[in-house]
């Protein structure tokens, strides 16, 4: 038992530093003839392990994988400054419709909406609490479907602008980030 | 020879993060060999080439987070290691299975490297691996540990209990046969009758 302790020990030395370093392992393996056949069968199969292999694959093969690889890591590398360029049209494109909501708001909402007489009255009647002055603007976008889409358009537009700005990183993704950045 | 030839591998790395296309073409020059190596010794060539090539383009694309805590060399492992992981999982469950059952020649000489290495095959993917990056690539357990992302206890114990195996299909090489148990002599002309 003591003994494959011992050698446990002395495995992990041999494979550190590839030699034993400690003084009482050495005088265990030096009076221990276990042991001592154990290291000489270790450092038999060591060196027969390391001995190199011949290659399974032929100069000429690698020299065309070479070749191959250049070709793709050229493209990669237009590929890597890509990412700029729909982070740019990205951009591009919620100014544009960031403007043109802002436009649309400004044309339908200006102008205060005419309330229709006959519905205020109606919500006057139930709704006397503060605050009733809104209910007439809605009241009267019902009346007009188009209002209504256009407002819904604007807000979608808002909606779709505050999540752009929110979640978008600064300089786009990096293709392929995520997939064996690094040994973590 | 080139101006990084005589470089670090850090130093080169550094230079290629820092977009010099050359230095890039140097790691490529020196590791081109071994991965393509490591990766044929696991699967078959046009697979490891295909390996290494995918190997390089992502380190390529990820050499700005390459740290210099880890060797270039475990690193470009790691990458290489993962691919040939996913192209289990894609294609082949188990490529190792795929081989023919190897059994020892019967020989009087002690075994050589070539037989020492046909039997580790047998012994499973974690084995041959861990035995592969430790002699062939002379990698430490740290880096072993990285590559493979197991301990280093963990590995320690892939290389005790391979080396014992070993070991032991030596001390049996002229009386059993060695392969895997459903591939054994005995499967085999079950099979065939």
């Amino acid at each position: 038992m003591i003994c494959r302790m011992l050698q446990w020990a002395m495995e992990g030395q041999l494979d550190r530093h590839g030699a034993i370093q400690s003084p009482p392992l050495l005088r265990h393996v030096q009076h221990c003839p276990a042991c001592s056949r154990w290291l000489q069968t270790h450092q038999q199969l060591q060196r027969r392990l390391q001995h190199p292999l011949p290659s399974p694959v032929s100069p000429a093969r690698i020299s065309r994988l070479q070749a191959r690889l250049q070709q793709r890591l050229s493209e990669a590398g237009r590929i890597r400054k890509a990412p700029f360029r729909p982070a740019a049209l990205q951009s591009a494109a919620a100014v544009l419709l960031l403007g043109a909501g802002i436009g649309l708001l400004y044309v339908y909402y200006a102008p205060t909406a005419p309330v229709s007489s006959g519905a205020a009255d109606a919500l006057q009647l139930i709704t006397p609490a503060a605050g009733w002055q809104q209910i007439p603007q809605w009241a009267a976008l019902s009346e007009q479907p188009l209002r209504t889409e256009v407002s819904n358009l604007a807000a979608d537009a808002r909606r779709a602008m505050q999540f752009l700005v929110t979640c978008l990183p600064a300089g786009g993704v990096p293709a392929g980030l995520s997939e064996a950045a690094a040994p973590d | 020879m080139n101006a990084f030839s005589a470089q670090s591998d850090q130093a080169v790395a550094r230079a290629a993060a820092a977009g010099d296309r050359a230095a890039f073409d140097e790691i490529v020059r020196r590791y081109m060999r071994p991965l393509l190596e490591f990766a044929a010794a696991k699967t078959s060539v046009p697979n490891a080439e295909d390996i290494v090539q995918e190997t390089f383009l992502r380190a390529y694309q990820n050499i700005t987070a390459y740290s210099d805590r880890y060797t270039l060399k475990s690193w470009l492992f790691t990458i290489a290691w993962r691919q040939i992981i996913s192209l289990y999982r894609k294609k082949q469950p188990d490529l190792l299975t795929d081989e023919p059952a190897w059994r020892p020649a019967e020989s009087a000489d002690p075994p050589d490297a070539e037989w020492l290495w046909a039997a580790a095959r047998t012994m499973g993917q974690d084995y041959y691996t861990v035995l592969w990056l430790r002699y062939q690539q002379q990698m430490t357990t740290d880096e072993i540990a990285q590559v493979m992302r197991k301990s280093q206890i963990g590995v320690r114990v892939l290389l005790h209990r391979a080396r014992k195996r070993l070991g032991q299909m030596i001390a049996q090489t002229t009386s059993i046969p060695i392969g895997r148990p459903r591939k054994s002599a005995a499967a085999l002309a079950e099979r065939t009758s």
